[in-house]
C-alpha cells in the first residue's frame, strides 16, 4: 500500500521514492493523498510536503508549482525543494524580514515586488517546517 | 628551401599548438560531460510538464490564453540568438548564424522589423558588424547563471507580449542532437504553439485545482521558462561539443604536418650530409 513520489526541479529530480500518504501545500489549502486517490491536477504554492510510510515522515520545503496526482503516484513539478534537515531557522527568519522590507518597497505586480513575495513565500515556508 | 634551422624551429612550433589543442579538448570534453549532464538532469522536469499540459490542453477543449493569442501587432520580431562567447568551436556559431542571418533578412525581405537580443559574444559581433539592430548583448554568460538568464527572458518577453511589442518571438540556438551533430533551430517561443495531436491515453477524468484554466495560465508561463532554459543547456552542450571535436581535428592535423615537417628536416639533412662527404672525397681526390 504505497505511492510513488517524485518531486521534480527544473534542474534535477530532487527526491523520488515511495510512501504511504503524503501531504502537499495546494493553492486551495494543503491536501492528502493516499493510495487510489483520483486523478487530479493542482496548483500547489510555496510550503512544506510530508511523506509518511509507518513511523516514518520526510519533510521538504518546495517552492510553488503543481501536483499531479495518479492512484499510485504522485508528482510534484516545483521550481525549489529542499530538505528540512538543513534550514537554519534563524536565518529563515531573517530572510523572512528582508523579503518583507523588500515587499514593502515596490509596487504589488512589478517584477522585484513578484520576486520579493516568492522570497518571503519561501522563507515562511522554512519557518513552518 | 627552408634551412635545416627554420624547419626544427617550426616543428617546434607545431608542437606546441599540438600540446595547446590537445589541452583544450580534455577542458571541452569534461565541460561536455557536465553540459550534458545538466541537459539530461532538465529533462524529467520538462517531460512531465508538457505531459500535464497536454492532458489540460486535450481536457480544457477550447483553449484561450493571453500567451497563445497572436498579438495585435503585425511588424516586430524578436530574436534571442543564443551563441558561444568563446571562438575555437569549429562551425557551432557560424553555422548558426548564417541561418539565422538567412531567415532575418527574408522576414525583413517581408516588412517586418526584425530586433535581436544577442545572447553571447559570438552572436552580437556577428550582427552589429553588419549592420543589425542588436537590441540587447548579453555577454560572458556563467552556466550556473542559465536558470536566472532564461527566467528573466522568458518574464521579459511576456511583458512585452502583454504590451503588443512583437508579433512573434524566436529563439536561435543550435540543437544538441548529438556530440557530432549539433542542429541550428529557430523556435517560436511566443505566442505559444501547442502540440496538441498526442491523444490522452490516459483517460478519466481529472480534478482540477483550482480550475482548469487557472491552471493553464501557471503551466503556460511555467513551460515558456523551460522551454528557453532548454534552449540555453542545448547551446552549452553543443558548444562544447564542437569545441571538442574542432580541437580533436586540430591535434590531429598537428601531428600530420609535424611529421611531414620531420620527413623534410630529416631529407634535408641527409642532403647536406652527403654533400659534406661528396666535398671532403673530390677535396681528398684533388690532393
Amino acid at each position: 500500500m504505497s505511492i510513488q513520489v517524485e518531486i521534480v526541479t527544473p534542474a534535477r529530480i530532487a527526491h523520488s521514492g515511495t510512501c504511504d500518504t503524503a501531504a502537499a501545500p495546494g493553492l486551495l489549502g494543503e491536501f492528502g493523498v493516499l493510495e487510489q486517490h483520483a486523478q487530479m491536477l493542482a496548483v500547489t504554492q510555496a510550503g512544506v510536503v510530508t511523506l509518511s510510510s509507518g513511523d516514518e515522515t520526510t519533510k521538504l520545503v518546495v517552492g510553488p508549482g503543481f501536483a499531479e496526482v495518479g492512484p499510485d503516484r504522485l508528482t510534484l513539478l516545483v521550481d525549489h525543494c529542499e530538505s528540512v534537515d538543513g534550514i537554519d531557522k534563524d536565518q529563515a527568519k531573517a530572510d523572512l524580514e528582508a523579503a518583507y522590507t523588500e515587499l514593502s518597497k515596490h509596487e504589488a505586480g512589478s517584477e522585484e515586488g513578484l520576486r520579493a513575495r516568492k522570497e518571503a513565500d519561501l522563507a515562511q515556508a522554512r519557518l513552518q517546517s | 628551401m627552408a634551412s635545416l634551422r627554420d624547419t626544427r624551429r617550426r616543428i617546434g612550433s607545431v608542437k606546441n599548438t599540438r600540446q595547446i589543442t590537445r589541452a583544450m579538448k580534455l577542458v571541452a570534453g569534461a565541460k561536455l560531460r557536465r553540459a550534458t549532464e545538466a541537459a539530461t538532469a532538465a529533462k524529467p522536469y520538462q517531460q512531465t510538464l508538457s505531459r500535464v499540459l497536454t492532458r489540460v490542453v486535450a481536457g480544457a477543449g477550447s483553449v484561450e490564453h493571453p500567451l497563445l493569442n497572436v498579438p495585435d501587432n503585425e511588424t516586430d520580431i524578436v530574436i534571442a540568438v543564443l551563441t558561444s562567447d568563446r571562438g575555437l568551436c569549429g562551425g557551432f556559431n557560424a553555422q548558426l548564424l548564417r541561418k539565422v542571418q538567412i531567415d532575418v533578412d527574408a522576414m525583413i525581405a517581408e516588412g517586418k522589423t526584425v530586433r535581436l537580443l544577442a545572447y553571447g559574444k559570438k552572436g552580437n559581433a556577428y550582427f552589429s558588424s553588419r549592420g543589425y539592430d542588436v537590441a540587447e548583448a548579453h555577454l560572458d554568460l556563467d552556466p550556473d547563471d542559465y536558470s536566472d538568464i532564461a527566467d528573466k527572458l522568458a518574464e521579459k518577453l511576456m511583458s512585452e507580449m502583454a504590451g503588443n511589442a512583437f508579433e512573434k518571438a524566436y529563439v536561435a540556438f543550435n540543437d544538441f542532437r548529438s556530440v557530432m551533430v549539433q542542429d541550428p533551430t529557430l523556435a517560436q517561443v511566443l505566442p505559444m504553439v501547442l502540440d496538441t495531436d498526442e491523444s490522452d491515453d490516459q483517460g478519466g477524468d481529472f480534478i482540477y485545482e483550482p480550475d482548469g484554466t487557472e491552471i493553464l495560465g501557471r503551466l503556460l508561463p511555467m513551460a515558456l521558462r523551460t522551454q528557453i532554459f532548454q534552449s540555453f543547456l542545448e547551446t552549452q552542450a553543443g558548444e562544447q561539443a564542437a569545441r571538442m571535436a574542432a580541437m580533436d581535428n586540430a591535434t590531429r592535423n598537428a601531428s600530420d604536418l609535424i611529421d611531414s615537417l620531420t620527413l623534410v628536416y630529416n631529407r634535408a639533412r641527409q642532403a647536406a650530409i652527403t654533400t659534406e662527404l661528396t666535398e671532403i672525397v673530390s677535396g681528398a681526390e684533388a690532393l
